[in-house]
């Protein structure tokens, strides 16, 4: 807009373009009324979740943990996929703000995370040599039920506001509906058997990275670039092109070989 | 919090199965039948079955007792029922009534269920993300859904089936068995999976089958034997199993 000469009124019109966190906002909630129909993507709908709240409040990465029928909290989808943020959510099935949050169904905060060793012995090393200063997880709640954890982690200089905790609430809100979405409630026990689809989905997709990482010589995390790519091209689930990659690859044609 | 007691819960159905089986290490099949009697007994059930699919179609493996065996013949026959939509979706199928509508697509299954007094059938699948070895099934006769204690036990049990089943797969020295799959959630060892069914053109199961297999001989955990496989420093070959 340097010095472009307009009239003001056009100008003001010009104006009511959508500020980024308004646009951001604007793809959540078209991504939301997409979990309504029937080819939806739950672990891409997910993997969405969590850019969007990464953009939306400024963090460095978020991830996404579910609950296993074992109680047990298993990673299901981050903001980015690199080995070493895999391990940072692995590593809280054990400890650490997500397990916490998770148990307590409470938020769990660290505004410094080099003060936290004695806290998360093993957790809060892992997350300050990725450059991480603080952590939030919100715990992601179903009426009684916790399911699992929206984590958030800023590098020490970006705190979160009330208002991005209050964005982040809300973007965990929206993750713990997506899980019924998928088929009409039309009998109990759908909650089980959701998370468990989700879960295995995960299982499904490290598989397929490592076929996929293997067979092109790149790494993991661009092998889930490629696979997510290659879904939304195709209009395929991701879980259905990483099945793909393993047991048929010929369904995927160009990804595999 | 649903299921914090998981551990325990693990550690005294494991025992109740190997006093089952009397101990000592038998086939898998005998393994898998003992899982069968002591699932069905816990979860209060008329008895509980397995069924795999193999290459040739759908096979029942193992059951608590010949009622059991008899139903899960009836979906191998039928082709349709609890056991096969769990497996092939993916997650468990938990029907808290057979008489329920929802399930009038099983048009074979669920009235023949139904004639032998079966009401209520909850299938879990037997899997390994997207390798998929079968699917237990637990029969009720009355309707009503599984405690949450129940489903987690359920749970429990499709992993020691399957277990038993990758056991099964790979020549074991006898008495020993490969490390469980029953730790939480490790990526390491799903990418290992996916890098050697690549590497030597074999299936998820037999690649997971291998990596056990290494572990248990060379004395090591099984995400550390996944470790190796993903940094390149170990590559697995014909002579490893």
């Amino acid at each position: 807009m340097t010095g472009a000469p307009t009239d003001s009124t056009l100008h003001s019109r010009e104006r009511i373009t959508m500020s980024p966190s308004t646009e951001a906002f604007a793809a959540v909630i078209a991504e939301v009324a997409d979990t309504l129909v029937d080819e939806f993507d739950l672990i891409d709908f997910l993997h969405s979740v969590t850019q969007h709240t990464a953009d939306l409040v400024g963090a460095a990465a978020v991830g996404l943990m579910l609950a296993d029928a074992g109680g047990d909290l298993q990673f299901v989808a981050a903001s980015q996929e690199a080995a070493e943020m895999l391990e940072i959510f692995q590593i809280q099935n054990r400890e650490g703000p997500c397990l916490e949050a998770f148990h307590t169904g409470t938020p769990v905060a660290s505004a410094d995370l080099t003060k936290e060793m004695v806290r998360w012995p093993r957790f809060a090393p892992l997350a300050t040599a990725a450059g991480f200063g603080t952590v939030q997880a919100m715990p992601m709640r179903l009426r009684d039920n916790t399911i699992g954890a929206l984590n958030v982690f800023t590098v020490t200089e970006r705190q979160l506001s009330v208002t991005d905790l209050a964005v982040v609430r809300a973007l965990a809100d929206v993750a713990t509906i997506s899980l019924l979405q998928e088929r009409a409630i039309q009998r109990g026990a759908l909650l089980a058997e959701q998370l468990q689809k989700a879960l295995t989905s995960r299982i499904i997709i490290e598989q397929a990275k490592g076929a996929l990482a293997q067979a092109r010589g790149i790494t993991a995390d661009d092998a889930f670039q490629r696979i997510r790519s290659h879904a939304r091209r195709h209009h395929l689930t991701i879980a259905d092109v990483a099945r793909m990659c393993v047991t048929d690859p010929s369904g995927v044609p160009g990804l595999m070989q | 919090m649903i299921w914090a007691d998981m551990a325990e819960r693990r550690a005294r159905l494991r025992a109740l199965v190997a006093a089952q089986k009397d101990g000592g290490g038998g086939p898998a099949s005998s393994l898998l039948s003992a899982i069968c009697v002591v699932a069905g007994r816990e979860l209060g059930a008329t008895g509980a079955g397995v069924i795999m699919m193999t290459e040739a179609g759908w096979r029942g493996v193992a059951a608590s007792g010949p009622f059991t065996e008899g139903l899960e013949e009836l979906q191998v026959l039928c082709g349709e029922g609890p056991c096969i939509d769990a497996l092939l979706l993916g997650h468990p199928i938990l029907v808290e009534d057979l008489e329920d509508r929802v399930w009038g697509d099983w048009t074979g299954y669920a009235p023949s269920a139904q004639a032998a007094g079966v009401r209520a059938v909850f299938a879990f699948p037997i899997q390994i993300g997207a390798a998929r070895l079968g699917a237990l099934d637990v029969y009720r006769p009355d309707p009503g859904p599984l405690t949450s204690g129940e489903l987690a036990d359920g749970l429990i049990f499709a992993d020691f089936a399957l277990n038993a089943l990758l056991d099964g797969q790979q020549s074991a020295p006898p008495g020993q068995s490969a490390p469980d799959l029953e730790d939480a959630f490790d990526y390491r060892i799903y990418q290992a999976q996916g890098m050697v069914s690549v590497q030597l053109t074999i299936g998820l199961v037999e690649a997971m089958s291998r990596l056990r297999a290494y572990a248990l001989v060379s004395q090591l955990r099984l995400g550390d034997v996944a470790d190796r496989i993903l940094s390149g420093t170990l590559q697995l070959d014909g002579d490893d199993s």
